[in-house]
């Protein structure tokens, strides 16, 4: 029993008789780079939220990295996934009145153990920062507002802030659809070696199945969920 | 919560121009709801201080506020008056240290005639205790001279030397005049900000000498007979009041109740400090309903910042949304807002002052000159900073409903960013 995320009679609606999800089970191991697709709609959304502990599950298990989060009190989950999870958006990651390194830096402000992470292997977590983003492609940038950037660069500055401080489990919602595709082969090398390196369990989720070679294990969530998926 | 102030300070930084309008729109109402306050107790003051130094103010029986009113404010008219002998009499008590006696009833063009002594310019005081001084020429000398008042001369365009004719009654249309006993301007008062200014003085004998042919209230010319005016006795028979300055105050009351027992006629003394306070707090209700205005104006800054405030919030519910997927939790969110608004109302506070005391620098000696009224440019009094913290805690308070706001697109978009 060492599954990293592990779901078990997930179920999730709004109103009783529309199930926006209904999953029997669902195991993630550390370390592993997993693809859930399925057609927009089918509840990726919602099943995002329960594993990042925004929502809580109507009934069944959430269990992350032996913590069950359907029994933690909703600050409880704040800080659980500020401590453990790096989250990466479509577009728009970032905030337009800070610096790139301000942006980066903004889970080490919300987490104390994110920041001491980051500074367990770099000293500070402003040196991290430049590491990672050095690692990335854009030790050039780190000063910059983030306005400056192309979207791919914007997209690399939130993969940076997600892998500060070495959270548990990096959850990517389709951060390749605004990139053209050569830019995303190349965002998710990146993200994944970076993932291996830092031992970071990385969830992507993704409509776009031409993606699925990167990864170690693809699930299709439209076949996970028996609910059908309504959000 | 360092880093939270960093946020709001950027995230306003970075929506400027919206800041500055609501900074400025709260500056305004602020500005406006001092400028209210102080005008208030420059009023009040200046009103308080329109008679200081006379310990009594003494006419017939009336009632205090009307003796107030038509001695000291030229409000309305005498019921009845006091004669010469009890008026000698009173003033010439061994606890009377000097008396003014008034004589009203004539006009100029909408401003009263004061029949009066040297002893006005001597004694009279206003203010904190300031007594009258002369911007152009001299006491009356001569029968038909004539002292303004500064706003008679300024607005009348009045200079030394000039004639006024001045009228019976004391309409400010007037048909009844003094046309055969002109008067000639032989000094005038400089500015007091009390209704001194708006006064013409001139000596006793000059009031009986105008109404000589003058027979129950009709112009008779020839009635008084021929002889020159200049071998008459103008002693007069009456006068409409007199204020008394007494040696000690102590013996201020036994002398008022002395006055209401005075056996020849019918007469009452009041202090004018407690008349002051009594007429107002009749015209009290307008200088509330003055501060409660000004109230609504700031309050209509607020409206103004919370209306700005939860239009741009559906702009900012990406931003929100970022902020709680790096971990910011929902009540930070709510306090990252409420401490914007707060920030926004103190500097609002802080360049409304800024607008009011450059603008009270400026205008100060204008303000003085002109109406006579009198504001300090002192720091704000505890009255006006228990204004200004309310104005702040409403300010910051009305941050609670973009919080709420906020609170709830937080809990409900959860990661999901919504554009």
């Amino acid at each position: 029993m060492s599954s990293l995320i592990e779901l078990q009679q997930l179920k999730f609606y709004w109103r009783p008789d529309t199930p926006v999800l209904d999953i029997d089970q669902l195991q993630i191991e550390a370390g592993e780079k997993l693809f859930l697709h399925g057609p927009s709609g089918c509840g990726k959304s919602t099943l995002l939220n329960l594993m990042a502990g925004i929502h809580q599950p109507v009934t069944g298990r959430i269990v992350v990295d032996g913590c069950d989060l359907s029994e933690l009190s909703a600050a409880a989950r704040d800080r659980f996934r500020a401590d453990h999870i790096g989250l990466i958006f479509q577009q728009f990651n970032l905030l337009p009145y800070l610096s790139v390194q301000e942006n980066v830096l903004l889970p080490c402000h919300f987490s104390a153990l994110r920041r001491e992470q980051a500074c367990l292997h770099y000293g500070t977590a402003e040196a991290a920062a430049s590491a990672l983003l050095a690692s990335l492609g854009l030790a050039a940038l780190i000063d910059k507002p983030v306005t400056d950037l192309s979207i791919g660069q914007q997209q690399r500055v939130a993969a940076a802030r997600a892998l500060i401080g070495n959270p548990r489990i990096i959850i990517a919602d389709e951060p390749t659809s605004s990139l053209d595709s050569d830019n995303r082969a190349g965002f998710i090398k990146l993200l994944i070696e970076e993932c291996d390196q830092h031992g970071i369990t990385l969830l992507f989720v993704s409509h776009d199945r031409a993606l699925t070679k990167h990864f170690t294990r693809v699930v299709d969530l439209q076949q996970l969920n028996r609910a059908g998926g309504r959000g | 919560m360092k880093l939270i102030l960093n946020l709001v300070y950027k995230s306003l930084l970075n929506r400027r121009m919206t800041a500055l309008m609501i900074i400025c729109s709260i500056a305004v109402s602020v500005a406006l709801l001092l400028g209210v306050e102080k005008v208030r107790h420059g009023a009040k003051q200046s009103f308080s201080s329109t008679i200081a130094g006379t310990d009594l103010i003494v006419g017939a029986r009336s009632g205090s506020v009307q003796l107030l009113l038509y001695s000291v404010f030229r409000i309305g008219n005498a019921t009845n008056n006091v004669s010469w002998e009890s008026y000698q009499d009173i003033a010439s008590n061994s606890k009377v240290a000097w008396s003014i006696p008034f004589s009203l009833g004539d006009s100029h063009r909408g401003y009263r005639v004061l029949g009066t002594t040297d002893a006005y310019f001597q004694h009279y005081r206003y203010g904190k205790k300031r007594p009258l001084t002369f911007s152009q020429g001299v006491p009356f000398k001569q029968l038909h001279d004539v002292v303004l008042g500064a706003e008679v001369a300024k607005k009348l365009n009045y200079q030394l030397g000039d004639q006024v004719v001045i009228a019976h009654g004391v309409g400010s249309t007037s048909f009844s005049k003094h046309k055969d006993q002109p008067f000639t301007v032989s000094g005038i008062l400089a500015a007091t900000g009390t209704p001194v200014d708006r006064t013409l003085h001139v000596s006793l004998q000059a009031i009986e000498a105008i109404h000589v042919d003058w027979q129950s209230g009709a112009y008779i010319p020839g009635s008084g007979g021929t002889m020159p005016l200049e071998e008459r006795d103008l002693q007069p028979h009456q006068i409409t009041a007199f204020l008394l300055g007494l040696k000690s105050k102590i013996a201020t009351f036994q002398l008022q109740r002395y006055i209401s027992n005075y056996r020849a006629e019918p007469l009452q003394a009041v202090l004018p400090g407690v008349a002051l306070q009594e007429l107002w707090g009749m015209i009290g209700i307008a200088e509330n309903a003055l501060l409660l205005i000004s109230g609504f104006v700031v309050l209509s800054g607020l409206f103004t910042m919370l209306t700005v405030l939860l239009t741009g919030l559906n702009e900012r519910r990406r931003e929100l949304a970022i902020l709680r997927s790096v971990g910011c939790r929902p009540l930070q969110i709510v306090m990252l807002l409420v401490i914007e608004t707060g920030l926004l109302t103190l500097l609002g506070i802080a360049l409304g002052m800024l607008l009011l005391y450059s603008g009270l620098a400026l205008g100060l000696p204008l303000l003085e000159q002109w109406y006579g009224l009198q504001l300090s440019l002192s720091l704000p009094e505890l009255a006006e900073l228990k204004l200004l913290l309310l104005v702040l805690v409403a300010g910051t308070l009305t941050g609670l409903i973009p919080g709420y706001r906020a609170y709830r697109y937080s809990l409900a978009d959860g990661m999901t960013v919504r554009i």
